[in-house]
């Protein structure tokens, strides 16, 4: 630069010439603090980053440690299996008069199987179940008997509210949960009906006594049709420790019809076996269990107790 | 403790529940007959009947007899029948029904199809049966029109098939 500069400078003006040298050496100086300074700064912001760098990889390598101690915290373990049957109907049919009536002329059959897991705090279900309902109204003039028969099933999925609460029982359940439910049944009815105008109405004898009903009224059966239905649950309920590992538990159930198939054109269904009669699509229910619960996780701490302790023993012989 | 309440608290939840069911309360509103309306074309509002018939042989409603057993009488009748609506009883045995009138020295048929479809209540309470998407499909009467106005039938209804007659 000072090159340069003497170059431009006419060598006779020499006060001139000493100008232009005290400005080069000036303008010298100044860019070299500008070099240092920028120096200084720019190895200060690498340093910066060098540390924000060393401080997200801390981050990441605490944020993997959190993770694995997550999953060894989660421990992933079915607790148990339970297996149980349903027996509603015969306490109903004993508390009250309607129920008895309308129980009276249904068999139902139903059996779950859930399994536990996660310290007993979450709980996969299945139930399978038959049903077989009659309806008969034998009233003088306008009587049916309605048949329905069918098999059902649910599957669902319920949370432990009591893992929350206490930690003592750690068999007993509060859950809360839902179920997909679907059935599949078949539905026949015969029908009795007097209709003056179409000639189908009582004839008595010499005597005035009314001849057999069945030759006077209208009797026919529509034919049997299949049918298929499914439904939503939402339940909650109680599962509790009677003795040793045999459970008694109740469930409240709100169920919702999604759907009815192959409807029979003459013949509407009345009753799905599993969700029950059709005249509202969305009701509750209730339901009594008795479970015998299987525990695993148990057997499993046991079992290996058991070889450590064997192992232990071979050691020291 | 907190345990024992909840399980004391469903359990009472759970009688109440058991106790609240209801006896059988019959609220359908399906009827099984057609309410038939006659309109002349004249300033005459009513046309005389002198009976109406099933295609069976029996009677919807006729002026003598009226001892006879079995007889359908509307609650209007009188010595002379001048109505202008009448309900015919469908065929609870067939999907089709067909009836026949007797008027002004005439002798008309009037035959229509329909959907029925069962449905059981409770014992209490019977079936219940609706007819929907009701048809004419064969009349003989003089006519300028023939409507349905209403293919569902319901207890309250005043006309499901209006029939507009010619002079």
């Amino acid at each position: 630069m000072t090159i340069i500069m003497s170059k431009y400078i006419s060598p006779s003006n020499y006060k001139l010439k000493n100008r232009c040298r005290n400005f080069a050496l000036k303008t010298t100086v100044l860019i070299g603090i500008l070099i240092i300074l920028s120096s200084i700064f720019s190895s200060e912001s690498w340093a910066q980053n060098h540390i924000n760098k060393d401080s997200i990889q801390q981050a990441k390598k605490r944020h993997r440690l959190q993770r694995k101690e997550n999953r060894q915290k989660l421990n992933f373990s079915i607790d148990a299996i339970r297996f149980g049957l349903e027996g509603t109907y015969l306490f109903q049919g004993l508390l009250s008069k309607n129920m008895a009536d309308f129980y009276s002329n249904i068999r139902k059959y139903e059996g779950s199987f859930d399994v536990t897991f996660l310290d007993n705090s979450w709980c996969l279900i299945g139930d399978f179940g038959r049903w077989e309902s009659q309806r008969i109204a034998n009233v003088p003039f306008n009587g049916y008997q309605y048949q329905n028969h069918g098999y059902y099933f649910r599957l669902g999925l319920d949370y432990n509210i009591l893992k929350h609460m206490k930690q003592k029982f750690t068999q007993d359940a509060i859950f809360l949960g839902m179920r997909f439910g679907q059935a599949t049944g078949n539905h026949t009815i015969r029908l009795l009906v007097t209709n003056i105008p179409w000639k189908f109405y009582d004839i008595r004898d010499e005597n005035g006594d009314l001849t057999d009903l069945r030759q006077i009224r209208y009797d026919t059966e529509l034919p049997s049709r299949n049918f298929t239905a499914s439904w939503f649950e939402l339940v909650t309920g109680l599962r509790a420790t009677i003795w040793k590992n045999f459970q008694m538990g109740y469930t409240f159930r709100y169920k919702i019809l999604a759907s009815v198939q192959n409807q029979h054109e003459n013949l509407a269904v009345n009753e799905i076996p599993g969700f029950g009669t059709t005249e509202i699509t969305a009701k509750p229910s209730f339901s009594y269990h008795i479970f015998y619960r299987l525990p695993l996780r148990k057997s499993l701490k046991d079992a290996v107790k058991k070889l450590s302790k064997k192992s232990t023993e071979n050691k020291s012989e | 403790m907190l345990f024992q309440s909840i399980k004391y608290l469903f359990l009472t939840l759970c009688c109440l529940w058991l106790f609240a069911c209801e006896d059988c309360t019959f609220t359908s509103k399906n009827s099984s007959e057609v309410a038939v309306k006659f309109f002349l074309s004249a300033q005459d509002t009513e046309v005389r009947f002198d009976s109406i018939l099933t295609s069976k042989g029996g009677h919807i409603f006729y002026i003598n007899d009226r001892d006879e057993q079995g007889l359908y009488l509307p609650e209007t009748s009188e010595e002379i029948l001048t109505i202008q609506s009448v309900k015919l009883s469908l065929n609870p045995a067939s999907d089709s029904s067909a009836f026949i009138f007797y008027w002004a020295d005439r002798k008309d048929t009037l035959e229509v199809i329909y959907e029925r479809q069962i449905e059981v209540i409770t014992p209490d309470c019977g079936f219940d049966q609706r007819i929907d998407h009701l048809q004419v499909i064969k009349n003989t009467f003089p006519i300028d029109s023939i409507l349905v106005v209403k293919p569902h039938l319901q207890i309250n209804d005043d006309n499901n098939v209006e029939i507009y007659l010619s002079e």
